[in-house]
């Protein structure tokens, strides 16, 4: 009885065991699931976090290209600013030269034209035009200063029969050899030769009274008269000689330019009438 | 292909591939520079291997007129494989300076003043 008391109670402590490990084997068994999911968990997380770092590494590398193509072209762009800004510099640095060039050119050619418009063609000296201008300036300053004005008309003698007799090419080298003397003859900046027209000149003296402008007319005729060109048919020299008449005036609202040419001129007509090559005053 | 005004003559012998201007340019402004410039643009577009501009007989150009040659500099520059030349006269006040400067936009040119 004992003996088998003893293995009832050896099979309930059995019994008891394999419960408790049952339950055990349970628990473990839960465990294991939980182990389980927690793992899929983290491994599907891990996949998950390499696929998301893997989009941000493509996004991340498309950016870094983009970047770079865009600092490419922006290079491209400094690069061509850059070369338009030099284009720019040498097209404005041409322009100021040339526009200085031109400018001198036309400068020049605007002498020669205003030089073609008032000076004499064959003797270099002022024209007609350049003349009346310069009396009628002159005039008016005298007229301010009160200051006498005198003119010298002077014609070459028989100096048709010159040009009959030379022929007007000679007849032309006389009137600049003339006229280079007249100019000669002149020292102050303000007094003026001009060819009057044909072989006939004029000398604007001002501030310069009757005396002033006879010594003038001397110094012209000794002048030409040093030339010794040589006139075969003149009636007075055998060579050119000069007849000339002074005329002076102080201006005033009383007279005008016109009168002091008609004067000067009366008197040269005077001074041929007389038998040429004289001065008369 | 020739282009006449007043005073002056722009035209292309093909035959030796020469653009020769003579006498005065003084157009007024860019816009009347315009059939010059079509006129060489349109040589380019055939792209020649060489090109020549004679200037020896331009006894005059306007500030217009060196602009539209100096922005034709930069595009036959831009064009790479064209050989152009220039040939000047040293006589002409313009031509020392302002066709040097041409040569500074487009240093591969040959100039013979």
């Amino acid at each position: 009885m004992k003996n088998s008391h003893t293995i009832n109670q050896n099979e309930s402590k059995f019994l008891a065991q394999i419960a408790l490990l049952k339950q055990q084997v349970e628990e473990l068994k839960i465990e294991n699931s939980d182990l389980e999911m927690t793992l899929l968990t983290i491994i599907e997380h891990g996949d998950a976090m390499e696929a998301q770092l893997e989009e941000a590494n493509k996004q991340l590398h498309a950016e870094i290209n983009e970047k770079k193509i865009a600092e490419a072209k922006l290079k491209t762009m400094i690069e061509a600013v850059y070369q338009q800004k030099e284009d720019l510099e040498i097209i404005i640095e041409t322009l100021t030269e040339h526009g200085d060039i031109i400018d001198t050119q036309l400068l020049e050619e605007l002498n020669e034209v205003n030089n073609l418009a008032t000076i004499d063609h064959l003797t270099g000296l002022a024209n007609r035009r350049h003349f009346d201008q310069s009396l009628t300036d002159e005039w008016r300053r005298c007229l301010r200063e009160n200051q006498p004005l005198s003119l010298i008309m002077t014609d070459v003698d028989f100096f048709k029969l010159y040009n009959d007799h030379y022929g007007h090419q000679m007849g032309d080298g006389c009137l600049t050899q003339v006229a280079q003397a007249i100019d000669h003859s002149i020292r102050r900046p303000a007094d003026m030769a001009a060819r009057y027209g044909g072989e006939e000149f004029a000398v604007i003296l001002p501030n310069t009274n009757t005396e002033g402008a006879f010594n003038v007319a001397v110094k012209i005729q000794d002048t030409v008269a040093r030339l010794k060109i040589l006139h075969a048919d003149s009636k007075v020299s055998e060579y050119i000689t000069l007849s000339l008449g002074i005329g002076t005036l102080i201006p005033s609202s009383d007279n005008s330019p016109i009168q002091l040419i008609c004067e000067a001129d009366r008197l040269l007509y005077i001074a041929k009438q007389k038998g040429r090559n004289q001065i008369i005053y | 292909m020739k282009i006449e005004g007043e005073n002056y003559q722009v035209f292309y012998n093909l035959a030796n591939q020469t653009v020769s201007f003579q006498g005065t340019l003084r157009l007024n402004g860019l816009p009347e520079y315009v059939p010059i410039n079509n006129l060489l643009h349109q040589i380019i577009e055939q792209k020649p291997e060489n090109l020549t501009l004679d200037f020896k007989n331009l006894y005059f150009i306007n500030s217009s007129g060196i602009t539209m040659l100096s922005k034709f500099m930069i595009h036959v520059r831009s064009q790479k494989n064209i050989s152009l030349i220039i040939i000047g006269n040293d006589t002409i006040p313009w031509q020392n300076k302002s066709l040097k400067n041409l040569q500074r936009l487009m240093p591969s040119l040959q100039l013979i003043l």
